[in-house]
């Protein structure tokens, strides 16, 4: 019952502390769930790669672990996890409904409009920051930049290796032309354009061959 | 917030429409963090235009300067927003946000060797591009107002430094709030410091009358002088006047000369500033 309580509030600061959102919590899960609550060192890796490698959002999947996995297999472990869900995401939702009050408060006032003018180049050099990142993260797979505690690096990606390293070369950078293409000539709905993709990537990458 | 509470009307869009967008956008999002936002975008503005581009780039703005997830503050903004209600709103966030939660518990249950790797792989590498190129067309939204709120190179200065943050400094420092306080405590201190400067030097701001008369141009520095005003659409009788009353060196070493709508500035000759400072 420690461990709930342990789990619960760890969820509750942890969100609380960490800024943006991501790869940045890993460090601080680690702490709570190997150092507190001495999870095993195997489930913890399998939590992690799992929510590395399924979309969503990525704190949110840990945190919902961190309740089963307080229980140590016991039945209650079920309902836990959505009790450290609850106390995970409670905190962000409070956060922005305050923030918007200030926010909108805030608007006329001098230096806020003068911090909104900074914030255009700041968040416009986030944003494309970010796409140079997913870019070599997906045109060199065996590249690792700036990613949780290995600046920089080249190891063998499992999958995208062989002929399917030179196949990723190739596809990425005509299928991002293409895409703007297209996004710029007709107007596609978005989840329509992401599953074309991943159709046409399934037959380029050919998945189910070993 | 206040305004949609006064008048009680129906909400346009149905609990579990907000719910099924969450769903949606939670189900197909690769990446993590601030790459959930052109999709968010993509749906909630161009598609069923719920909240205006204004809106979107001011919540980018707000979720990366405070704590928690930015995801979900995106999301929660957005279902109070279009369900005009905000324990609605948070419920359907919490809702909506579970199912894939769900998914990962149970692949984790089943183990990692049950996971389709070689897939998610395949996946990972189509839903990316889009993603790409989704960010590229969002963070162009920024470029849009360029040299009227910040001067050309105020901007590149402060973009170049953001990317250079972000890409340099290793992970996890290189967290966006690190960033934003930097460029505020420095934008502000740059403020606070450049009024001081022009109290100390004024630019010289002359209107521009409606009745214009006719003046020939005969000297070449004139015509040089008009070359560099770049006015456009001012008389340029009017401006000739305007020059006869200053001192023709002085023009040239002291100031830079702007043209706009109300007048010509002649602005002391110090680079990047902030433009509405010329209207206080």
């Amino acid at each position: 019952m420690i461990s709930l309580i342990i789990a619960v509030v760890g969820c509750f600061l942890l969100s609380f502390i960490v800024f943006g959102g991501g790869q940045i919590f890993i460090p601080f899960f680690k702490i709570l769930l190997v150092d507190m609550m001495h999870v095993d060192d195997n489930l913890w890796q399998s939590a992690l790669t799992l929510s590395n490698a399924t979309p969503g959002v990525f704190s949110l999947k840990l945190a919902f672990v961190t309740g089963y996995l307080a229980a140590y297999g016991e039945w209650w472990g079920y309902l836990a996890m959505f009790l450290t869900y609850t106390a995970f995401i409670i905190v962000p939702m409070v956060i922005m409904v305050l923030a918007m009050k200030v926010f909108n408060k805030l608007q006329t006032n001098k230096y806020m409009i003068i911090v909104n003018h900074l914030m255009k180049p700041v968040i416009a050099g986030i944003l494309i920051a970010l796409s140079i990142q997913l870019l070599i993260s997906v045109m060199f797979p065996l590249v690792q930049f700036n990613e949780l505690n290995n600046y920089a690096g080249i190891a063998q990606h499992p999958f995208f290796r062989d002929w399917r390293l030179w196949a990723a070369i190739a596809f990425v950078p005509v299928d991002i032309g293409v895409i703007w293409w297209m996004t710029k000539k007709y107007k596609i709905n978005i989840i329509w354009i992401i599953l074309a993709n991943i159709v046409l990537a399934m037959i380029v990458f050919q998945p189910w061959l070993v | 917030m206040k305004n949609s509470k006064k008048h009680k009307s129906k909400p346009e869009v149905s609990f579990w429409t907000a719910v099924w967008f969450i769903i949606k956008i939670s189900i197909i999002s690769f990446g993590g963090g601030n790459a959930i936002f052109p999709i968010i975008k993509n749906q909630a503005v161009d598609k069923y235009h719920w909240i205006t581009d204004a809106e979107i780039e001011d919540i980018i703005v707000i979720t990366n300067s405070i704590p928690g997830p930015s995801t979900v503050e995106a999301m929660s903004y957005i279902c109070i927003k279009i369900l005009d209600s905000k324990w609605k709103g948070l419920i359907a966030t919490f809702i909506g946000l579970l199912p894939h939660v769900l998914i990962f518990f149970s692949l984790f249950m089943l183990g990692t060797a049950f996971l389709p790797t070689q897939y998610l792989n395949v996946v990972y590498i189509a839903v990316i591009p889009v993603i790409i190129v989704m960010l590229v067309g969002l963070s162009m939204r920024y470029f849009r107002n360029l040299n009227v709120e910040l001067s050309y190179p105020l901007f590149f200065g402060y973009f170049v430094f953001s990317v250079a943050f972000n890409l340099f400094i290793p992970s996890p420092y290189n967290i966006p709030i690190i960033l934003i306080c930097f460029v505020i405590l420095i934008g502000i201190l740059f403020e606070i410091w450049k009024t001081h400067w022009y109290k100390k030097h004024p630019a010289i701001v002359i209107q521009q009358p409606k009745i214009k008369t006719g003046l020939n141009i005969k000297n070449p520095e004139y015509k040089l002088l008009l070359k560099k005003s770049k006015a456009k659409n001012a008389s340029k009788t009017w401006l000739l006047e305007v020059f006869d009353q200053m001192e023709l060196s002085d023009i040239n070493t002291k100031y830079k000369i702007l043209w706009s709508t109300e007048g010509i500035f002649f602005k002391p000759k110090w680079g990047f500033i902030l433009k509405d400072v010329l209207n206080d």
